[in-house]
């Protein structure tokens, strides 16, 4: 009976310690802000936004996801009616180091771990120095299961997408599926 | 103007009427532009992004298949493919979906599809040029002979992959 009795109790503390461990290992990415810029849970759910297109460039594989109010724009006409994506719009830049899979008939990449993930909120009046849009990077490691917050503000995209000011400052395109 | 309408009705095709030779209704997968994400990937050929039911999500979210459970019945997956071009407007050198060309759809039911692990397997492609999608004539594409390489993933090569 003692023998079942600490045999009970090992067991109690061995869930004790894996619950410690879970807890230690899993950070809250939504706490996570970038310095004098935007909150990653300005994004919360992005992980169930829909999808607005794919890109790939060798080491990295992305899916660019968006919120409703971004595809409804897309699917209405935005940014070739020449009307601006809504306040209220946002992306999420999803971003894989790419692998070759090891099962698939053909050679095929896929994605490996989780490289960083890109934000884009668009808001007028919060944003209104850098082309309406707010940017946010966080990126990823792997080896800790933690994002970490790139930057010092919410223009780092501006510089860049300034080449597509024409389309709302969105590279991506809504292709047909 | 009975001739323009008949033009707009011929050009608007309803995709979801059509079935495959394998007897896989496109309209099964009614609203899949809607999925949300599971993986990517890229050949030679084309991107691809693969997408799911919300049935299908929950039950990756729940573990399955690496659970040693399988998909439950209902669970709906479509591989969207795109051709590639270079992107001209990127400031660095990227790959972006140029035309849509096919939607690779499989479905589970146990009862319906015994002899193939569970799953029902189609193709759908889509040509640019008409704005059309027919089904693809083959029975399935590689369908259930090639996922048998994922038999112990309860058919399907891709994970629900971290974001």
């Amino acid at each position: 009976m003692r023998h079942v009795i600490s045999l009970a109790a090992v067991g109690v503390l061995v869930a004790s310690l894996s619950l410690g461990t879970i807890y230690a290992q899993s950070q809250d990415k939504y706490a996570l802000k970038v310095p004098g810029g935007l909150a990653f849970s300005e994004f919360r759910g992005y992980e169930s936004w829909q999808t607005i297109a794919i890109s790939e460039n060798g080491p990295v594989i992305a899916v660019i996801v968006g919120n409703p109010q971004m595809i409804e724009a897309f699917q209405a006409g935005t940014p070739e009616n020449g009307k601006p994506f809504p306040d209220g719009a946002k992306m999420a830049k999803i971003h894989w180091n790419a692998k070759k899979s090891a099962e698939a008939p053909s050679p095929t990449l896929v994605p490996d771990t989780l490289h960083d993930v890109d934000f884009m909120v668009r808001d007028s009046k919060r944003f209104a120095d850098s082309g309406n849009w707010g940017y946010a990077e966080f990126d990823y490691d792997a080896a800790t299961d933690t994002f970490k917050p790139l930057g010092n503000d919410a223009k780092c995209g501006f510089a860049c997408h300034t080449i597509v000011a024409a389309k709302d400052y969105v590279f991506t395109a809504y292709p047909k599926r | 103007m009975l001739a323009v309408l008949a033009g707009t009705a011929a050009f608007a095709q309803d995709k979801y009427a059509l079935t495959s030779p394998g007897g896989i209704a496109f309209n099964d997968f009614k609203g899949y532009e809607d999925w949300a994400v599971v993986s990517s990937a890229r050949t030679d050929e084309v991107l691809k992004v693969i997408i799911a039911n919300p049935t299908m999500i929950a039950a990756y979210k729940a573990g399955v298949p690496n659970n040693g459970q399988a998909f439950p019945d209902g669970s709906r997956i479509v591989k969207l493919q795109w051709k590639p071009k270079k992107s001209t407007e990127a400031p660095f050198v990227v790959d972006v979906p140029d035309v849509f060309s096919q939607a690779f759809v499989m479905e589970k039911d146990s009862k319906r599809f015994p002899n193939s692990g569970g799953w029902g397997y189609a193709l759908f492609n889509y040509d640019a040029a008409s704005g059309k999608f027919t089904a693809d004539p083959s029975p399935v594409d590689c369908g259930h002979t090639c996922h048998v390489a994922v038999k112990a993933k309860d058919h399907i090569f891709h994970p629900y992959q971290t974001r």
